[in-house]
């Protein structure tokens, strides 16, 4: 966060080689750029979607925009794990 | 010895009689008032240990001469000491009757009085008797003085400056002139203007003449029903349940979203975020019956 973009240490996440190399195991067969490219397209799907549902829509540049900044990715986090049910704040 | 403990027993029951304050009256009443040569006569007594600048100015710190001063005096030092509390004496029922007329402005008649026999004190030792004024008429501009910062400071629960006070007064007034000329009430601009006061100070003054009581916050919101008033007043630490709800909402779609994407996909959000865990089963995540229908529309290709 203090170079304005989301580090590896920021949370505890994998980096694209990592997950990659995880994906080959299963199966998979994607480059660490391919892995990159999927997860900003899965998030901006995310972010699209939620601006949809609350009435206000966005463009796909905004979209990449938002997906990018460390923020977004930050916050995200907590939310993805309540979605699968690591935690709940509530 | 008998005698003695009939007395005691007599002086007892009276105290249990009387309140303090009726005491207090059939004390005072017994002096006898001064006359004005008399007044004149102890006020000179007065002056001669009075403590004295070499202006000739007296001093609100120090009243008496010491040791250290001209013409020191020990005789004339107790003598003015004597004739002060003859004076002081004499004058206690004006300070009762000056009180009577400060009664139910929110501090009780023994206070009122007690600061009033302040005032009375200070109006004697600032007394001068060659302006040929009586002591009562020079004394009860202090004794009033007193009882009205006493009023001004304790009569409230919420303490109001005794400027705002003031201006309230003043607005008050203005008010009632304004409703009469013009047959409106005043704005807030109009009352600064003509109070020569900034808005903000116009508004705490009218805050003050709208609401000069304050209300417990147990007390009953309405006349009926059993809500207090604290039961109005936001908590600002807790959720608002209209955040819990958009919050919930905003993981139900999200959830709906990453359900949708592909296996690999979703996937590598999970592996990138650190939920390294698989979820048990899709199944069990919240799936209504309409969503139910769109995935086997989706699985048969419709």
């Amino acid at each position: 966060m203090e170079n304005k973009y989301a580090t590896l240490d920021d949370f505890t996440t994998k980096g694209f080689r990592s997950i990659t190399e995880e994906l080959k195991k299963q199966g998979y067969s994607l480059t660490p750029a391919r892995v990159r490219i999927i997860l900003m397209s899965s998030l901006e799907k995310i972010v699209r979607d939620i601006a949809m549902r609350y009435g206000k829509p966005i463009s796909k540049k905004s979209a990449k925009e938002i997906v990018k900044h460390p923020d977004f990715q930050n916050r995200i986090v907590p939310i993805l794990d309540m979605v699968y049910g690591k935690e709940n704040t509530y | 010895m008998e005698a003695i403990a009939n007395k005691e027993n007599k002086e007892k029951k009276r105290k249990e009689q009387y309140s303090s304050l009726s005491i207090y009256f059939s004390e005072v009443d017994g002096g006898k008032l001064l006359t004005k040569q008399q007044e004149i006569q102890l006020a000179k007594s007065m002056d001669m240990a009075r403590y004295r600048d070499k202006d000739g100015k007296t001093s609100d710190e120090k009243l008496w001469k010491d040791e250290n001063d001209e013409n020191f005096d020990v005789k004339a030092l107790y003598k003015a000491k004597k004739a002060r509390e003859k004076l002081i004496s004499s004058n206690l029922r004006l300070v009762a009757s000056v009180a009577k007329n400060f009664q139910g402005k929110g501090c009780e008649f023994e206070d009122l009085i007690q600061e009033g026999n302040i005032g009375l004190m200070d109006g004697i030792d600032r007394f001068d008797w060659t302006r040929n004024l009586k002591i009562s008429t020079y004394c009860c501009w202090w004794i009033r003085q007193r009882i009205d910062r006493l009023i001004a400071n304790h009569g409230r629960t919420v303490r109001v400056p005794v400027h705002v006070q003031n201006l309230a007064s003043k607005l008050r007034n203005m008010v009632e002139k304004f409703n009469e000329d013009f047959d409106c009430n005043p704005t807030v601009e109009e009352i600064s203007e003509s109070l020569d006061c900034s808005t903000d100070m116009a508004k705490a003054a009218l805050l003050s003449v709208i609401s000069p009581t304050n209300v417990a916050i147990d007390h009953a919101a309405s006349s009926e029903g059993d809500d207090n008033l604290h039961s109005y007043i936001e908590d600002e630490n807790s959720i608002n349940p209209l955040d819990i709800l958009s919050h919930k909402e905003l993981v139900r779609s999200i959830r709906k979203i990453i359900k949708d994407l592909p296996p690999r996909d979703e996937k590598i959000i999970r592996l990138r975020f650190g939920i390294t865990e698989d979820p048990k089963d899709f199944e069990s995540w919240r799936i209504t019956e309409k969503e139910l229908m769109d995935l086997e529309a989706r699985k048969n290709g419709k």
